[in-house]
């Protein structure tokens, strides 16, 4: 390595307290000065525990046991002061609540200045130089607990970067940010990268952007190191090696080219130009891909009309012209003191349909939620769920027709095992927790606390237990969000299931490519209103941020394209044509 | 009241809570009741307040049934029940007592709900000054997890009666004993959120040097004297009152009546002039 050395792992193991398995087993790595780093794996396999060792809050904060050396600029950690390291190295966690501690946003800014004793006039001027450059004095007064997801990360950030860090280590700091947020905050990232030379080490589970952005990648699988290199470099090791940490766009190609993977859909879109592919540039208008989408014959992504365009077929598979499960008309929500959430919202959720509901932080969608589940029962308006509308819809009643996954987990689980929690409702028999224990592949977790699992485990749990009551219409917020790509494979296959059941699912989601792959439907909702409702086809068109990787790749070239199955598929079937490609077939690679 | 030094508004409320403490008569804690929710109303329109109602009320109904039907120190009997051919009485004294008890618990919970309006984490910080500690941690932490444990309260009992776990229940009795398993699961995810906080602190650098600095030095003005020689008068005031001898008995039962010309009600009337003037008639 070329740059100086900022960090230097050698044989770093480290035990939780009480825990016999090690968190991070012999990692070796290093870090060099003014680079950007992305830390990869799936969910468990010790990202977040290497992200705390690196500054010094593991072992320190979480006791436990270590072996090897952590060297920060050629010293041990363990001889840094607290102060100096707090200087030296900043983190940014995934919550953004639990990192604000004042209500005041310019005084929690400071309050890492504070920590380190500066001179006041030296903080005034810190800080006022972090919210210039991070254009937040519009912020300056405001309580910081009205803040959206994507302003509270801002602040967490700005209060790190005014401590003047050498290091930024961000531990999936866009979880909970929409897509055009989560955008701006990663380029805000690598700015400072470039600008300031800070050494960044991200933590994302969202692999698109942030393979693009960072310089190399290290892989973590069961706290061991298993690849350490450059993106591309990543992308032919994971083909080799069959593992699922592939960004879309490459994924969509691996195996249609001996060329190095596109990254990001301009390239993606020059390895199409080459393949030959007819682009419709006439058709490059809204109004034309409308007209192609109707137009368009389903084979071409592998799909019959029923599954591909959702639209009034697929809301209700049986055929049978039957009344929807929800209906919901003129409404419109407030909450106490504030501005209206929900402005004269009009939808329709039939049987059998999976619906996704995609918009900023707060937009309504969580809100429109909550009032579907009976839990904001003071809304104006018509809203019937199944056979409860009006003053009947309570939480109380409709718990037998309806599932709610709420976002935050934390104050889900009341039990003290796994088995317990799922079986807790009196609508459940044990024949079925049992059932729902093995479909989610929770036999080994039994006796475990819920509360202690990772995030993608705690999803499975909460998931068997709203799903072992039966429910008619399952409600989830966000439930992709901290969890690795193989577990959201698993959750959309069971949703499929269930929609196959007839059953109706209404997912509220940011993760825009999960929402292509399993949704039937999108709901566009802005400011309270929704602004567009269709087939995910057709709304995904008509839209700019809110559409899928594949569906930009494929925009004007062909509409009906909406994700990496229907991509791969409508390339293999280009192939199988005999096309001038190159390479004839795929080689079946599914990630 | 923000206008005020830190430490001068925190020994006001401390002067309130004293007093809430000190206390029994059900008409001085009735008209103390009163300045709070005025004091509350001022602050926030009683937003703060109306979060914990579902919570209060019923624990303060609670207070009341326990005191009446358990609390056998009285002497007028104003009925008496018969459960299961045992003779229960009801005293006029016990009932009153539980009364005091319950508007006592309404005040201090009053009385918390506007210090945490009026002193954020940030300006507790300021009153322990350049010191940093791990009571300090203890305290700032705990302020901040305040209002973050309504708005869980609020969170864990949607969640529970989505999961057909939290049924309301028909009676104040049954009511209460579904509260139990929120409490707990409530306590569970603040001392997790707790742990994050703390975690972010430190990572921040809280307690790596024995000393602090404050961004926003506050100055010790002449309204924040008057303030706390208003609060040191009023407490001296009390003193002095119950030490001649004023203290309120249920048991002979006094009669409850408007003490006109009790220091003690007066103490109230001037430890509430700074809110029904805004907080501004000294500066």
């Amino acid at each position: 390595m070329s740059l100086n050395k900022v960090f230097e792992l050698n044989n770093f193991t480290y035990y939780y307290p009480r825990h016999s398995k090690p968190a991070l087993g012999q990692v070796s790595m290093e870090v060099g000065e003014g680079e950007f780093l992305l830390l990869a794996g799936r969910s468990g396999s010790g990202k977040s525990t290497l992200a705390r060792a690196l500054c010094g809050l593991v072992p320190d904060f979480y006791g436990g046991s270590v072996s090897g050396d952590i060297l920060y600029q050629g010293v041990p950690l363990d001889k840094w002061t607290k102060s100096s390291l707090a200087r030296q190295i900043g983190i940014v966690f995934q919550e953004p609540d639990s990192q604000l501690l004042y209500r005041n946003v310019e005084r929690d800014i400071a309050f890492g200045l504070e920590n380190l004793d500066l001179p006041n006039s030296f903080m005034q001027r810190r800080v006022a130089e972090m919210m210039d450059f991070l254009n937040l004095n519009s912020l300056r007064k405001r309580d910081s607990s009205t803040l959206s997801g994507g302003e509270k990360q801002k602040i967490a950030l700005a209060g790190v970067l005014a401590m003047n860090p050498q290091v930024l280590i961000l531990d999936e700091p866009t979880s909970q940010l929409d897509p055009v947020a989560a955008g701006e905050f990663l380029k805000l990232v690598k700015d400072l990268n470039n600008e300031f030379v800070i050494t960044i080490i991200l933590i994302e589970q969202r692999l698109e952007q942030s393979f693009i952005l960072a310089d190399r990648i290290i892989v973590l699988d069961g706290g061991t190191i298993v690849f350490q290199g450059e993106s591309r470099e990543e992308l032919r090791w994971a083909a080799q090696q069959n593992y699922p940490l592939v960004p879309v766009i490459p994924a969509i190609f691996t195996g249609f080219t001996d060329k190095d993977l596109p990254l990001t859909v301009k390239e993606g879109r020059k390895l199409l130009a080459g393949f030959s592919v007819k682009h419709h540039s006439q058709l490059s208008t809204w109004e034309d891909e409308q007209l192609k989408i109707r137009h368009l014959q389903p084979k071409a992504v592998g799909k019959t009309d029923k599954e591909t365009y959702s639209g009034e077929k697929n809301r209700n598979p049986s055929g049978d012209r039957a009344k929807p499960l929800v209906e919901i008309e003129r409404l419109s929500f407030t909450y106490a003191h504030g501005e209206p959430v929900l402005r004269d919202v009009k939808l329709n959720i039939w049987p059998g349909e999976c619906v996704a509901l995609v918009g900023a932080n707060g937009a309504g969608k969580s809100t429109l939620l909550k009032v579907m589940a009976g839990l904001l029962p003071a809304f104006n308006g018509y809203v019937r769920v199944g056979n409860y509308s009006g003053k009947e819809l309570k939480a109380e009643k409709t718990n037998c027709l309806l599932a709610y996954l709420p976002q935050n987990l934390d104050n889900f689980f009341l039990a003290d095992t796994v088995s317990q929690d799922i079986g807790l409702s009196n609508q459940i028999t044990a024949s079925d927790a049992e059932f729902w224990l093995e479909k989610m592949n929770l036999q080994d977790f039994r006796e475990d606390d819920p509360r202690k699992l990772s995030t993608g485990e705690k999803h499975r749990v909460a998931m068997a237990a709203l799903l072992a009551a039966n429910p008619e219409l399952i409600l989830l917020d966000e439930p992709t969000t901290g969890i690795d790509g193989e577990q959201k494979q698993e959750i959309g296959n069971l949703l499929l299931d269930l929609c196959r059941q007839g059953k109706s699912v209404l997912l509220v989601t940011h993760d825009i490519d999960f929402a292509s792959d399993y949704a039937g439907r999108l709901v566009f909702m802005h400011s309270g209103t929704i602004l567009a409702d269709g087939s995910i086809q057709e709304v995904m068109a008509g839209n700019t941020f809110y559409t899928s990787q594949a569906a930009r790749l494929f925009r004007g070239i062909e509409p009906g394209i909406i994700n990496k199955t229907h991509a791969r598929q409508y390339l293999g079937a280009q192939f199988s044509m005999d096309s001038p490609w190159g390479m004839g077939q795929e080689k079946g690679l599914d990630y | 009241m923000e206008n005020y030094h830190a430490r001068s508004v925190a020994i006001y409320l401390l002067v309130w809570f004293l007093l809430a403490l000190f206390y029994n008569n059900l008409f001085q804690l009735t008209l103390m009741l009163a300045a709070v929710i005025l004091l509350n109303y001022r602050l926030d329109r009683l937003g703060s307040l109306k979060k914990i109602t579902s919570f209060i009320l019923p624990l303060a109904g609670l207070i009341i049934i326990i005191n009446g039907l358990f609390n056998q120190n009285g002497n007028i009997l104003l009925t008496s029940l018969n459960i299961f051919s045992y003779t229960l009485p009801i005293y006029r004294e016990a009932v009153i007592y539980g009364g005091a008890m319950a508007i006592k618990l309404i005040v201090i919970l009053a009385i918390f709900t506007a210090f945490n309006i009026l002193i954020p984490v940030e300006r507790l910080m300021d009153i322990f000054g350049p010191y940093s500690n791990r009571s300090i941690l203890v305290v700032a932490i705990s302020a901040a997890l305040i209002p973050d444990m309504v708005k869980r309260v609020h969170s864990i009992n949607q969640v529970q009666r989505c999961r057909g776990l939290q049924e309301p229940g028909k009676g104040l009795l049954e009511r209460s004993r579904n509260l139990g398993p929120l409490f707990l699961n409530l306590l569970r995810s603040s001392l997790q959120a707790s742990m994050q906080m703390a975690e972010a602190m430190q990572a921040r650098g809280y307690g790596s040097s024995k000393r602090r600095s404050i961004y926003q030095v506050q100055k010790w003005q002449r309204r924040d004297w008057l303030l706390l020689i208003l609060a040191l008068v009023v407490m001296g005031l009390a003193l002095v009152g119950w030490y001649i001898g004023y203290r309120y008995h249920y048991r002979p039962l006094e009669q409850v009546s408007l003490p006109v010309y009790n220091w003690e009600v007066m103490a109230l009337f001037c430890l509430s002039l700074p809110f029904l003037k805004g907080g501004h008639i000294w500066s």
